[in-house]
Order: C-alpha cells, then structure tokens, then sequence
C-alpha cells in the first residue's frame, strides 16, 4: 500500500509539471497553429533567473516573482523577435524556427552559466516532510499539485469569463471571423504567450525545487514529454493538455516502480508505446475534436 | 458614404478586379451581382481590411480606408459579413454576439444592441447558451448578421447571404436585410441569387470578370436585356443553377 501511494503522489507531482507546460503548447498552438519547440526554454530560464537572484542575495519570495517576471518578459520577446516575422510563412519554417530558438537558448544559458549541474536551495519549510498511508510527502509535493489545480483555474477563468480570454477562443475558433469583429490578434498572441510563459516559470521552479539540482538542458527533456503530453490529450485543447500530463506522469512513474527488475529502465520506451497506441486509436488525441484541423 | 474609386486587386497573383468605381449611399441597399469569380468577394475583403488593394482608393465618410486594418475598419464603422456564416462556433451564441461588440467597452451600449438583436431574431435569444456551431445553417446566418449588428457598425457588408439555406429561409434573410435598412443601417449586399437581390436594393452593379460593366437601379437593371439573359434567365433555371 505504502509503496501504490508513494508511486502515486509522485505521479501527482511530475503529472503536475506536465501539465503547467503541456497548457502553454496547446494554448500556443489553439490560438497560432504553431508548436512552440522553444516552449520548454521557460523553464529553463525561471530555474537559473531563481537561481541567479537568490545567489545575489534576494529573499526567496522576491526572487521567486522577479523570476517569473523574467520569464514572462523572455516569452514576450521570443514571439516578437522569432516568431512575428513568420507568422504567414507557414508550419515547417516555424517548428523549424521554434527548435532554433531552442537550442539558441539553450546554447546561451550555457554559455553564461556553463554546463555544470547546479543546485537550488530552497527554504527549508519546503522539504518538511509528513506520511499519507505510508508514503512520504513534503511541502513542495502538495506546492507543486496545489499550484498546478489552482493556475489551471485561473487560466480556464481567464477563457472563459475575461474579455480577452474570449477573444483568444475567438481567434482560435476563427481567425478571421474574429478580424471582422475587430480583434486585435497581435495583443491576443501576447497574452497567450504571457499565459504561456507564467504557467512554465512556475513548472521550472516547482520543478528544481523537488529535485533540486538542475542544468541547462533541463528545458528540452521536460518540455519534449509536455509536448507529447499535450498531443496525446489533444492539442489545443485545455482539458486535455492537463489530462495528458497526468496520464503520461502515472504511466512513467507506475512503469519504472513495478516492471520486473532489470527492465525498469525501460519505463520511457513503455509509456511512448502506450502513447503510439492511444495515438493510433485516436489521432486527435484523447480530447481533440476531428474537426481541430486547421487550415 | 463609401466611395470606391479606380479599385483593382490582385489575389494569388491573379488580377482579381479591375479598375472599378462604384458608392454606397447613406441608408441605400446597394447590390454587387455577379456570376462567381467576377471579383465581388475580392472587393468585399478589401473594403473590409482582410485583403490588401493593389491601387485606388476606398473612401469611408471621406476617411481613406487603404492600408487601414480590419479593427481599424470596423471601429470606423464599417462590418463584413463573409459569405458561409462565420460564427464562432465552439463558442455560445451570447458570446458570439457579445464578440461582436468587442471593440465597444461600453457594457450598457453593448446590451442594448444584443437587446435589438434579440428583438430582430427571437430564436438567438432561445439559443443564447447553445454553441453557435449547433445551430441551423440559417440560425447562423441570423447570428452573424447580429453579431455584424453589434459592432454598432452603420454599413453591413453582406457576402452572399442567402448561399446554401432553403428558400424559406432566403426569404427571411432578404426581409431582415430590409429591416435593417428600414432601422438606419446602410447595406452593400453582394449575392448570386441575383434575382432577389435586385428586387430589394436601390441601386445595382454588375460585375463580369472583375469589371463593373453595368449600373443603374435595382429596377433597370431587372429589366436589362442582357441582364435578363445572362443572370436572370427565368427564376427556374437560376434556382436550378445553384445546386450544379
């Protein structure tokens, strides 16, 4: 029992981290067309901007909102500078612009901070640690699950009930029709790359503040996995950007702590056929609508 | 009211329209007719800000629209209604219309305008929490004109409202056209049913081969020989032509 329940919270947790970040691509995608490859380069910079900030000497509260803050300012930019001047020019320029704009970022980071693993620390409060039915939990876990339940809200709220948040269903639904209306698509994109970018600093941060030591290729792995989760819970859709992150943590945690010894490190290769299979099955993922084409 | 002038638009590289003049007077029904491909949508599109004019010039209330955006355009009270009923459709009909004034902060203006909107199609008002793409083809057709209605915009471009819906229905649309002009608005009305079209508008331009080539009111137009021949043709067989 003890072991089903320490398996599953840390299903909870990753699951959770997923879904932050599958949001940003499906939110992205819905209201673009394009897959933001670079996406997973957010979390990487809200991690070092923490880091940075707390080695200079900020309190953690501080640096945790100044680091946001960053990251929101490097998403903005990133779709100003990369992503504007092609926005008509296409799928292939732009995946093949977005993975540049990746391992640009990447490249950067490791220049300035160099490759080496590095550790954040945290205040203590959130290591502390308590048991539900045997497992061990700690005040970061119930964070990071927390966070994720609370940000979807307000991101579902924003949808649904703001007037931008029904600009940006608009502009998704229908391009031009929401031109005829007089949406400015401009100012929509931003805001969801605004949304984008908050929801990914907060899974960069929840994220190296579990594990704690980080690089700066964190960003491509976690991001590659949000990606795919997205896709399986069909992209452009909120419900199953979350549903796909929690399916593909409980897969990977639950593959790697019960396939026999030996084969454990096989847990990625079982949880990706599992994906090709729901994907064979349904081809718009598990809540994409057939008609989500986009022209 | 707006003042097409030496109008010509190139589409896909393909000379779309040529060199046309035409206005729409204030609180007229003006009707573009043409057979398909003559370049009455590539004008529409243009006027609206979604397509870019090659040369001449578009004036609204004397303001140049050339090189404005579609917001800018719609702010300036000018509204485009495409053809095959653009509604949001995974979206409520309540927030399709409150869409529709999107560019007008103003809530209590805002709802008057739903209000009327709600006055003019009843049925919006019974479906206001259905998804616009549940409703009927000409449900939406009501929709996106109501929306259209609460941009607060004094011109409605309509693009061949009536494609597609069942006769019934066209006439409804045609009688609502009428009533919004009736209600103050200004119309441009561009449609392949030309026959009905011509019974309702004041003034005509026919268009062949993105050329206007003939002009007059709704009423000589009609009775225009060549007119006859080549558009109107008997009710019959235009009605039949449709579904080739």
């Amino acid at each position: 029992m003890g072991f089903f329940v320490a398996q599953l919270i840390s299903a909870i947790k990753l699951g959770s981290i997923y879904a932050l970040v599958a949001i940003g691509y499906s939110i992205v995608y819905s209201i673009m067309g394009m897959i933001n490859f670079a996406h997973g380069e957010l979390l990487m910079i809200a991690t070092f901007a923490l880091w940075s900030l707390l080695n200079a000497g900020l309190s953690f509260g501080l640096a945790v909102i100044l680091s946001i803050l960053i990251t929101v300012l490097f998403g903005v930019l990133i779709e100003r500078v990369a992503y504007r001047p092609i926005r008509k020019a296409g799928e292939s320029t732009q995946i093949i612009t977005s993975l540049a704009v990746s391992i640009f970022l990447e490249a950067v980071c490791q220049a300035i901070f160099n490759s080496s693993s590095k550790a954040l620390i945290i205040p203590e409060f959130f290591s502390r640690t308590f048991k539900i039915y045997g497992a061990t939990v700690s005040v970061i876990d119930v964070v990071t699950f927390a966070s994720t339940v609370i940000l979807t809200i307000v991101v579902v709220l924003i949808l649904q009930k703001t007037r931008i948040g029904k600009a940006m269903r608009a502009v998704s639904d229908n391009p031009e029709a929401s031109d005829l209306v007089g949406i400015d698509k401009n100012k929509v994109i931003t805001v969801a790359f605004i949304i984008g970018s908050v929801l990914a600093a907060f899974a960069g941060i929840l994220y190296s503040g579990k594990y704690t030591s980080f690089s700066n290729d964190m960003g491509f792995m976690l991001g590659v996995k949000a990606f795919i989760a997205a896709v399986l819970g069909g992209l452009g859709s909120l419900t199953g950007a979350v549903a796909g992150g929690y399916i593909m943590a409980v897969l990977e945690v639950f593959f790697s702590g019960y396939l026999p010894q030996g084969t454990a490190s096989f847990q990625t290769t079982f949880t990706f056929l599992v994906l090709i299979l729901v994907l064979l099955v349904r081809p718009n993922g598990l809540f994409g609508s057939n008609n989500w084409k986009r022209s | 009211m707006l003042k097409v002038t030496n109008l010509s638009i190139s589409y896909k590289k393909i000379n779309a329209v040529r060199n046309i003049s035409f206005e729409v007077r204030e609180g007229e029904i003006v009707s573009l007719i043409g057979s398909n491909g003559a370049g009455k949508t590539s004008t529409m599109r243009t006027i609206s800000g979604l397509i870019k004019a090659k040369s001449g010039s578009i004036l609204y209330e004397g303001k140049e629209l050339i090189g404005a955006s579609p917001a800018q355009i719609v702010s300036a009270g000018i509204v485009h209604v495409p053809e095959g009923r653009q509604v949001f459709s995974k979206l409520s009909v309540g927030e399709n219309l409150e869409l529709g004034g999107y560019l007008t902060r103003n809530k209590k203006i805002r709802q008057e305008r739903m209000d009327y909107v709600f006055d003019l199609f009843p049925i919006l008002k019974e479906r206001i929490h259905q998804k616009a793409g549940s409703l009927s083809g000409g449900e939406q057709q009501m929709l996106a004109i109501g929306r259209a209605r609460v941009t607060g915009s004094r011109l409605l471009l309509l693009d061949e409202p009536s494609l597609g819906l069942a006769p019934i229905i066209v006439e409804q649309v045609f009688e609502v056209i009428q009533t919004l002009r009736n209600n103050g608005m200004t119309i441009l009305l561009v449609e392949q049913n030309a026959w009905d079209a011509l019974q309702i508008c004041d003034r005509a331009y026919i268009m062949e081969s993105g050329e206007i080539v003939l002009s007059g009111t709704g009423q000589e137009v009609a009775e225009n020989e060549d007119i006859r021949r080549i558009y109107l043709g008997g009710k019959e067989t235009w009605v039949s032509s449709l579904h080739n």
